[in-house]
């Protein structure tokens, strides 16, 4: 009896300890954000004072009206424009990567042609190789296809470097569905594309999920190419318009910075509370796929 | 059929394949940025890059940050996931959840906000740690490398330790219960069951999150830009951040591209080594 009791004081202590440590460490995460939020509602009085004060004093909605009027000052960002930039941009780069890598994924999964190998290893490649690495190129052959400062050439770009991740989610999807259920379907006088459609499209739901809410915040988030192709203010995204809201030594208004923040973090982070279950698959595949 | 991989490869070979190759022409040639066209230089932009001082710096001060930031990732990783691993601890979805968001933000944010928090003059970190007399004076951390250095890796835990625990998280819940049931019986002492059990069983996962991680800092951009900007006068600039100044501010694209081919052989080892180890994982 007396060892029961004392295994279940142990037990108990580590609880309360791991609770008191995932809190502490939860707080630690979410300060942050915290700071941010409250900055962004702040009156610029109560932004930057020293003490700083850690609790929502004041309420002005002035940095969020700021964003979505029309700038009165010269040199000063609009950024209403960047704001639907970046949703278009956003929309495009994920469709056209759903698009894709369903095709792909699909044809890797239920056919054997020659070069499939190839074709599998071409598309996974460009995961090994970091767009990074090709600024330049990138660049040249844009300027050269007359798509600098032309949104067509982030879309592109996005498609080409976030479409390995999304084939090798959706191949591994359409390898779950039996091959018994093309089969029947083909014998009822289906072709290649119904069959796709019909059939393999509507059991893969999961997949396309992962592939879409993974790649619509990979492409919102991107930065280093939407600054280096995008060079008039009006094409820019908002991480872009963000970057270039910060300018020291110039007067930082931290009040307008915090509310762009929000804006930017605001979107992925709903995204990712609805849909956690496709973002943990999202890793875990990309996990995967590095193996 | 061949119709359904046309879109995926074409867009390969026009924005990978060929950039790729085109790359390695350009690190030969003096290009120009607005005509579009260069000149055969030889070696001459190799030569150049090795002997720019702060290229070779910034490769210095890309492996001093993925030789610290790594470590320190996995052990927030391996922390987290171990701290919400226990699935009869009530919250710890909700634990693990806040632990990842960090990762979904955009890294220029993160950037921003922590840049707001280290202020020296207004900002609450050095309020805090004065406040709790850790220090005296505030702390302008950009002022030397060290601290510099120190702020960007504490952005990079404070947004990677929850992908980091995600991966690690997996091979945690690969290990059976008996196991660990099995060692209990034999009196192993819970340090004695991480040590022994804990750590080899999930080596895969480990060996993973550490090389992506490794690949992931010399790729290093948006934080160091809006961070430090280089500071102190270019001693925290990164491969990619002086890439990107040597090609669009100083306009010398064969240099920059000479720099993506060094950048490219760096990841490419990496790449290789990841290989080779899943393969010898795997054997055993």
């Amino acid at each position: 009896m007396e060892f029961i009791a004392k295994n279940r004081l142990i037990r108990r202590t580590k609880r309360t300890l791991l609770y008191l440590l995932n809190t502490l460490m939860g707080i630690l995460m979410l300060f942050p954000f915290y700071w941010t939020i409250i900055n962004a509602l702040k009156p610029r009085e109560n932004i930057i004072t020293n003490p700083p004060i850690f609790y929502p004093k004041g309420f002005t909605t002035e940095h969020f009206a700021r964003i979505f009027s029309i700038p009165s000052k010269l040199g000063e960002i609009h950024y209403l424009p960047m704001m639907k930039n970046s949703l278009f941009i956003g929309t495009a780069g994920t469709m056209g990567v759903c698009i894709v890598a369903a095709l792909t994924g699909y044809a890797l999964s239920v056919k054997e042609f020659p070069g499939r190998k190839a074709v599998f290893y071409l598309v996974l490649s460009a995961m090994l190789i970091p767009f990074q690495a090709l600024l330049v190129p990138l660049f040249s052959e844009m300027n050269l296809l007359g798509l600098v400062d032309n949104h067509l050439s982030l879309i592109l770009i996005y498609i080409t470097f976030f479409q390995p991740l999304g084939m090798f989610i959706m191949k591994n999807s359409f390898d779950t569905i039996p091959k018994a259920m093309y089969e029947s379907a083909r014998i009822e006088g289906c072709g290649d594309y119904q069959i796709f459609q019909r059939i393999a499209l509507p059991n893969v739901k999961m997949g396309l999920g992962t592939v879409a809410v993974f790649t619509s915040a990979a492409v919102w988030n991107e930065f280093l190419m939407a600054l280096i192709f995008m060079t008039s203010q009006s094409k820019f995204t908002l991480p872009v318009g963000l970057a270039f809201s910060h300018q020291p030594p110039f007067d930082i208004n931290w009040g307008l910075i915090s509310a762009v923040s929000v804006l930017t973090f605001l979107p992925t982070i709903m995204l990712f509370i609805g849909l956690r279950k496709y973002f943990i698959s999202g890793v875990t595949a990309g996990a995967i796929s590095a193996e | 059929m061949y119709l359904f991989v046309t879109p995926s490869v074409i867009l390969s070979i026009s924005f990978f394949v060929i950039p790729f190759l085109h790359n390695l022409i350009i690190s030969f040639c003096n290009w120009n940025i607005i005509t579009n066209n260069g000149k055969f230089l030889g070696l001459e932009n190799y030569i150049r890059i090795f002997t720019d001082k702060i290229f070779l710096s910034s490769i210095l001060t890309t492996t001093q940050y993925t030789i610290f930031v790594v470590p320190f990732l996995l052990f927030f990783g391996l922390l987290f996931a171990l701290i919400v691993n226990d699935s009869n601890l009530r919250g710890n979805s909700l634990f693990q959840m806040i632990y990842f968001i960090p990762w979904v933000i955009p890294w220029l944010t993160a950037g921003l906000i922590w840049r707001f928090l280290y202020n020296d003059l207004y900002g609450p970190l050095n309020y805090l740690l004065i406040h709790f007399r850790f220090i005296e004076k505030p702390i302008l951390f950009l002022s030397t490398k060290m601290t510099a250095m120190a702020s960007v890796i504490l952005v990079c835990i404070w947004k990677t330790a929850g992908y980091n625990m995600v991966i690690l998280l997996a091979g945690l819940k690969s290990i059976p219960e008996q196991v660990y049931e099995a060692a209990a019986i034999d009196g192993a002492s819970g340090w004695k069951r991480f040590i022994s059990i804990t750590i080899p069983l999930i080596r895969s996962s480990i060996a993973l999150m550490v090389i992506m991680a490794v690949v992931g800092s010399y790729l290093a951009f948006d934080h160091f830009w809006i961070v430090t900007r280089g500071a102190p006068s270019h001693e925290t600039e990164t491969i990619l951040t002086w890439l990107y100044q040597t090609s669009f501010f100083r306009f010398r694209l064969g240099e920059g591209a000479a720099m993506s081919v060094v950048l490219l052989a760096i990841t490419g080892i990496f790449a290789v080594i990841q290989v080779r180890a899943f393969n010898l994982l795997k054997l055993k």
